[in-house]
C-alpha cells in the first residue's frame, strides 16, 4: 500500500464529507436525536400512574390507605368515582390506568382484625405498565397491612411487632434502578451502528454510480488503498459521535462512566472499525447507494435494538435467537459498555468480548477487500 | 496500407493482437488488432454498440479480455497492469471527476494517484492550465463547469503524469464547437511530445482529424487507414445536386436512377452512384421531365460519414432498422397568411440576473425543417420550452400553430409533438407498453389507438420486437420509438430537442430521411442540435450563442453570406511542423491540423494563399496543394462566435470566470 495514495483518497473523501453538509449534519444530528429520543421515551420506570378510586368506605381507615398511594411516587390519584360505570369510563378513556375499589365494610373489618379484600383493576392493554403498577399496589397494600397489624399489637400492649423475615433489597451498579443508566450505554452502540454503517454504505456505490470508479481503476490506485483511505473520515465522524453520546449521557442524563474512559474509547474504535467495514462491504456488494443504505439500516438498527441485550435480556430469549445474537457485534459491545459504564470493570473480565469485536472487525476488513473487484466486469 | 509512424524505427505504443471480449451471448469485441505509434493519433470509429468503449477498457487494463493480448508502451495489459497504468491515461465517456471538488482539488487528487512529486507539481499544473486556458477556473467546482470545460479538465487530469499513451472515449461528445476545437488543438500539441493517442468518436468529421482511423462494427474492424485511404473505399462516387426544391428532387430521383442511395441535406441532394456520368444523365432527364430547377449538379468528394454509411449499409442493412414506409398526414396547422406556423418576436427569458434567451425573433413556415443550432447552454432548450408552453417568457410574444404561447399553453400541447434528448421512454416497460402509455396520455383509444400503435411499431421498425423490453434496444431503435411515441396524436408541429445524441451515423441518416419525408408531407419540424453536421439537413438554421441569435438562413446562405472568413485546405508533408509558422503570418487568422493536412482560416483567401505560397517556397517544401474550400457549418459557427467575441472584447470562450 502506498501511503500517499491512501492519504490522497482520505483527503478527497473528507472533502466530499465537508461539501455534503446535509449528510454531515445528518451524521451529527442522528446521534443527538436518537439519544434524546431513547433517553427520554424509552424509560422502563414507573412514575405517577394515573389512578381512579371508588372509596365505598369513606372512613379514616380507607383515607389512610389512599394516602399511602397518593404519597408514593408511583401513583397519582386523579379522580374519585361512585360505581363501576365511572371507573370503566376512566379506564376506557385512558384517564386512569389503575382503579382501586375499597369495599364499604373496609373500616369495620380492619378494626375487627378480619381479612379484607381491595380490588385493583389494571388496564391490561398496556400489559407492562399495568403489571408493574399492580405489583406496586400489592406492595403498598402489604405495607398498609403491616402497619395495621403493628398498631393493633401495640394497642393490645403486646410490644412491637417483629417481622419474621425481611428482604433487604439493594441493586448494585444502579442503586436507583434508573432505566437511563442502563440504556445510555446501549444507545451509544445503537448510534454507532446506525451512523457508521449508513456513512460507508454509500461511499463505494457512489463512485460506481457517478462513473468515477472507472477513472480510478485506470490509475495505479489499488483496492486496499481506496478502501482504507475511504474509511478514514468516517472513522473520525464515528468517534466524534461516540464522544457526543458520552457527553450527552454524562451532562444531560447524568450517567457518568464509572470505569476507564480510555478503554471505552479504545474498544469503541475497534467496534466502529468493524461496523464501518461492514457498511463498506454492503456498498461493494450492492453497488447501489439507496439499496446499500437501506440494508445498512435494516441489518444494523434492528438487531442492535432487539438482539443485543439493549432492551431485552438475551437470557430470556428462545435458544435459537440466543445463538443468533452471537453474530451481531453489538452484543459484545453493549456488554463491554455496561461493564465499563456501570460496573467499572476492565479488560481482565471483558477480554473475551473485546476479542470477539476484534475478530469481527478483522473478518469485515478481509471480506471487504476480497469482495471488491477493482475491475470492470 | 501500412502505418505511417512519425519515427519509423519506433515500437508501437499501443499494440493489440486478437483482443476479444465476450459478455454472455454477446461478443462485444471480436479479434481486435491494431497498432498506434508514438506521435500518432488514431481514431476508432463506429456506431453505438460497435465495441469502441469495450476496446478502450481492455487496452486500459480496467477490464480483462476474454482472448487475445495487448501491450501498452511495451507492457502487457493482463500481466503487467501496474506498469501499464503508470504509462497511460484513460478518459472514460462519463465525467470521471468529482463534481463537488474544485478543479485544483481534482487535479491534485490524480497527481497523488500517479505519485507526481509535490515539488514542481505546481509548475506542471500551471503549464497544463495555461495550455488549456483553464487557469481562471482553478477554484471552481467541477460540477459548475460547462460541458466543454469539463472535458478539458478531464484532459488536464489525464496529462498530469505525462503519460505515453492517451486513451480517450468519445471525449468531445456534447461539447460546443469552440471547446471542441480547443480540445483537438491540445491533442495535436501532445503529438509533438510523442504521445500516442487512441480516440473513439461518433463525430465523423472529427475522425478526419486523425492520422489513421479504423472503422469498427459489431466488434470487428472493417477497415483501417488514413482518412484519405478510407475515403477510397467508397464503392461509388457522390453526385451533389443543389436545388431550392431539394426534397422534391429526392422524391423524383428515389429508386429511379442507377444511384444506390439518395439523401437530402437541406438544399442539396447526394446521390451515391457507381457511374457518375450515367447518374448525372439520368438525374438531368428526370428533373427536366418533372420541371424542377436545380442550381448545380456536380461530383463532390465523399465525407467519411458517406463512406461509413455505405460500408455499414453493405455489411448489415438491419443494424439501424428498415427504411420507414407508412406515414401520416396531420390536419394542416393553422398557418398565418404568410404560411408561418411558429412566430416569435423579441422573446426573452431571464433567470434572476442571467439572461438565458435574449431578444430572439424568427418565423417557421409550414413543412419547414428549422434548426436551432448552438452549443450547450446557449439557450436552445429554454426557447423550446417557452414555445411548448412549459415556461413563461419574461418578455416578448410568440404563437405556435396559431396559439399564444403565454395564454394558450394547453392548446399548444395538443397540437405539438415533443421529443426530448433523453428519449423519455420507460426502460423497464416493453415497447408496446410505452406506446400504450403515451397513447393514453394523448387520449387515444379504441380503433384510433390500435391504428396508431401499429403505425408506430412499423415506423420504428419494431413490429417484431413489440414485446421486447425497451432497455435492451440500441440508441437508434430507442430514438425512433421515442419519436413514434411523441407523434402518436398526429401533431402538425414536431419539436425535437437534440434528437440524435447517442445515435450512430447510420441510424442518424435514416432518422433524418424520415424527418425529411415528414416535412415533405407538410409537417413542420423544429429541431435543436449542437451537432454542427446535423444542421446540414435543415432548410433553415438559426445560430444561437449566449442567448442571442447571431445568424439565420439556409445552410448555404450561412456558409457564403454570413461567413466572412474563408477556409483554405493545405496539403503538405509535415503539417504539424508548419502550424506555428502559419499562425505567425499576419494574413492568417488561424491554422489547425485537419486529418493529413491543415485548415487555414483567413479573412482574405487570395492574400493568405499568396503569403502561404511564399512561406512554403522559403521553406523549400514540395508536394503541396492549396485549395479554398466551402467552410463546414462548424467553421461558420466558430468564426461567427469569434466575431461576437472580438466585438465584445477579450474574455470570450463562452465562459465567464
Amino acid at each position: 500500500m502506498n501511503p500517499r495514495r491512501l492519504a490522497a483518497v482520505a483527503r478527497k473523501e473528507t472533502l466530499h464529507v465537508l461539501r455534503d453538509w446535509r449528510s454531515l449534519s445528518l451524521a451529527l444530528a442522528i446521534p443527538l436525536v436518537l439519544i434524546l429520543l431513547y433517553g427520554y421515551a424509552l424509560t422502563l420506570d414507573l412514575r405517577l400512574v394515573p389512578t381512579v378510586v371508588w372509596d365505598q368506605s369513606k372512613t379514616p381507615a380507607s383515607r389512610e390507605l389512599l394516602e399511602l398511594f397518593a404519597g408514593s411516587p408511583y401513583f397519582s390519584i386523579r379522580s374519585h368515582r361512585d360505581g363501576y360505570t365511572g371507573l370503566q369510563h376512566d379506564l376506557d378513556s385512558g384517564a386512569a390506568m389503575i382503579a382501586l375499589v375499597i369495599p364499604a365494610d373496609f373500616a369495620a373489618r380492619v378494626d375487627a382484625g378480619r381479612p379484607v379484600a381491595i380490588q385493583v383493576i389494571g388496564d391490561g392493554s398496556d400489559a407492562n405498565t399495568s403489571r408493574l403498577a399492580m405489583t406496586y399496589a400489592t406492595t403498598l397494600g402489604a405495607i398498609y397491612a403491616g402497619n395495621v397489624a403493628a398498631e393493633q399489637k401495640e394497642l393490645q400492649g403486646r410490644g412491637r411487632l417483629r417481622p419474621a423475615v425481611v428482604m433487604e433489597q439493594r441493586s448494585w451498579y444502579n442503586p436507583d434502578l434508573r432505566s437511563q443508566t442502563v440504556l445510555i450505554p446501549g444507545i451509544i452502540a445503537l448510534v454507532m451502528v446506525v451512523v457508521a454503517a449508513m456513512l460507508t454504505s454509500t461511499t463505494i456505490a457512489r463512485e460506481w454510480e457517478s462513473g468515477t470508479m472507472e477513472q480510478l481503476i485506470s490509475t495505479p490506485l489499488t483496492a486496499p488503498e481506496l478502501i482504507f483511505g475511504k474509511v478514514v473520515p468516517y472513522f473520525a465522524i464515528g468517534m466524534i459521535d461516540v464522544a457526543l453520546a458520552v457527553f450527552i449521557g454524562r451532562w444531560v442524563f447524568d450517567v457518568p462512566i464509572v470505569g476507564n474512559a480510555g478503554l471505552l474509547f479504545a474498544l469503541a474504535a475497534l467496534f466502529l472499525t468493524g461496523i464501518l467495514f461492514f457498511g463498506l462491504l454492503l456498498s461493494i456488494l450492492l453497488k447501489s447507494q439507496v439499496l446499500a443504505n437501506q440494508m445498512a439500516i435494516i441489518t444494523g438498527f434492528m438487531p442492535t435494538l432487539l438482539l443485543s441485550g439493549f432492551v431485552f435480556a438475551i437470557e430470556n430469549m428462545p435458544v435459537p435467537l440466543q445463538i443468533l445474537t452471537y453474530i451481531f457485534p453489538a452484543r459484545y459491545f453493549i456488554a463491554i459498555l455496561r461493564g465499563i459504564y456501570l460496573k467499572g470493570i476492565g479488560l481482565d473480565i471483558l477480554w473475551l468480548d473485546a476479542v470477539f469485536l476484534g475478530v469481527y472487525a478483522l473478518i469485515m476488513i478481509v471480506a471487504a477487500n476480497r469482495a471488491f473487484a477493482f475491475k470492470l466486469e | 496500407m501500412g502505418p505511417e509512424p512519425v519515427t519509423p524505427q519506433s515500437l508501437p505504443a499501443i499494440q493489440a493482437d486478437g483482443l476479444s471480449k465476450v459478455f454472455g451471448p454477446l461478443t462485444a469485441v471480436d479479434g481486435l488488432s491494431l497498432q498506434v505509434f508514438p506521435g500518432e493519433i488514431f481514431g476508432l470509429v463506429g456506431p453505438d454498440g460497435a465495441g469502441k468503449s469495450t476496446s478502450l477498457r481492455l487496452l486500459a487494463s480496467i477490464m480483462a479480455p476474454s482472448a487475445g493480448s495487448a501491450r501498452i508502451a511495451g507492457f502487457d495489459v493482463a500481466t503487467e497492469a501496474a506498469q501499464v497504468k503508470d504509462q497511460l491515461a484513460y478518459m472514460s465517456q462519463r465525467f470521471g471527476l468529482y463534481q463537488d471538488l474544485t478543479v485544483l482539488e481534482n487535479i491534485d487528487f490524480y497527481a497523488d494517484m500517479y505519485g507526481v512529486a509535490r515539488r514542481g507539481r505546481q509548475e506542471r499544473i500551471g503549464e497544463l492550465l495555461d495550455f488549456s486556458h483553464m487557469r481562471p477556473f482553478l477554484h471552481r467546482r467541477a460540477g459548475d463547469l460547462s460541458g466543454g470545460m469539463k472535458q478539458k479538465l478531464q484532459l488536464v487530469r489525464a496529462l498530469i503524469h505525462t503519460p505515453k499513451v492517451l486513451l480517450l472515449d468519445e471525449p468531445t461528445n456534447g461539447v460546443d464547437p469552440v471547446s471542441r476545437r480547443d480540445f483537438w488543438r491540445i491533442l495535436h500539441k501532445l503529438l509533438q511530445a510523442g504521445v500516442a493517442i487512441l480516440v473513439t468518436t461518433a463525430y465523423l468529421d472529427e475522425a478526419e482529424r486523425c492520422d489513421r482511423v479504423a472503422l469498427l462494427d459489431r466488434g470487428r474492424i472493417l477497415a483501417t487507414g488514413s482518412p484519405d485511404e478510407i475515403r477510397r473505399l467508397m464503392p461509388g462516387r457522390i453526385l451533389t445536386i443543389r436545388s431550392s426544391r431539394a426534397r422534391e428532387v429526392t422524391t423524383i430521383l428515389e429508386g429511379r436512377t442507377s444511384a444506390t442511395a439518395v439523401n437530402t441535406f437541406g438544399d442539396s441532394v447526394h446521390l451515391v452512384c457507381p457511374d457518375i456520368d450515367r447518374a448525372t444523365e439520368e438525374a438531368r432527364r428526370l428533373l427536366e421531365l418533372a420541371g424542377v430547377d436545380w442550381d448545380h449538379m456536380k461530383e463532390s468528394s465523399p465525407s467519411l460519414e458517406d463512406v461509413f454509411v455505405s460500408v455499414l449499409d453493405r455489411t448489415d442493412g438491419s443494424a439501424a432498422g428498415p427504411e420507414p414506409t407508412a406515414l401520416f398526414a396531420p390536419p394542416p396547422a393553422a398557418a398565418a397568411g404568410d404560411g408561418s406556423v411558429v412566430t416569435v418576436e423579441r422573446l426573452t427569458r431571464r433567470f434572476g440576473d442571467f439572461v438565458a434567451v435574449d431578444d430572439i425573433g424568427f418565423q417557421v413556415k409550414r413543412g419547414e425543417i428549422f434548426g436551432f443550432l448552438g452549443p450547450n447552454g446557449a439557450g436552445k432548450s429554454t426557447t423550446i420550452r417557452m414555445l411548448c408552453g412549459l415556461l413563461r417568457p419574461t418578455a416578448g410574444t410568440g404563437t405556435v400553430a396559431g396559439f399564444d404561447i403565454r395564454r394558450q399553453a394547453e392548446e399548444i400541447k395538443l397540437h405539438i409533438g415533443y421529443m426530448s434528448q433523453k428519449f423519455s421512454l420507460y426502460e423497464d416497460l416493453r415497447v408496446e407498453e410505452n406506446i400504450d402509455f403515451y397513447g393514453g396520455i394523448y387520449g387515444l383509444a379504441g380503433d384510433r389507438l390500435d391504428r396508431r400503435k401499429s403505425w408506430a411499431l412499423e415506423m420504428a421498425g419494431l413490429t417484431d420486437h413489440r414485446r421486447s423490453l425497451t432497455a435492451i434496444l440500441s440508441g437508434g431503435w430507442k430514438q425512433r420509438l421515442a419519436l413514434a411515441c411523441a407523434i402518436l396524436h398526429e401533431p402538425p408541429i414536431i419539436f425535437l430537442d437534440e434528437p440524435t445524441s447517442g445515435v450512430d451515423p447510420l441510424s442518424r441518416r435514416r432518422f433524418w430521411n424520415l424527418i425529411s419525408t415528414m416535412a415533405g408531407q407538410g409537417i413542420t419540424i423544429f429541431v435543436t442540435t449542437h451537432y454542427m453536421e446535423e444542421a446540414e439537413y435543415c432548410d433553415r438554421i438559426a445560430l444561437i450563442y449566449g442567448g442571442k441569435m447571431i445568424a439565420i438562413g439556409s445552410p448555404l446562405e450561412l456558409k457564403t453570406r454570413f461567413m466572412h472568413d474563408e477556409i483554405i485546405d493545405l496539403r503538405c508533408p509535415d503539417p504539424l511542423g508548419l502550424v506555428a509558422a502559419l499562425r505567425a503570418l499576419p494574413e492568417v487568422r488561424d491554422a489547425s491540423l485537419f486529418g493529413s493536412g491543415l485548415h487555414i482560416v483567413a479573412a482574405d483567401a487570395a492574400a493568405a494563399s499568396r503569403a502561404i505560397t511564399r512561406l512554403l517556397d522559403d521553406l523549400n517544401m514540395k508536394d503541396t496543394s492549396l485549395t479554398t474550400i466551402l467552410p463546414s457549418m462548424e467553421d461558420v459557427f466558430i468564426s461567427m462566435i469569434e466575431e461576437v467575441n472580438r466585438r465584445q472584447g477579450p474574455g470570450g470562450q463562452g465562459e465567464r470566470p
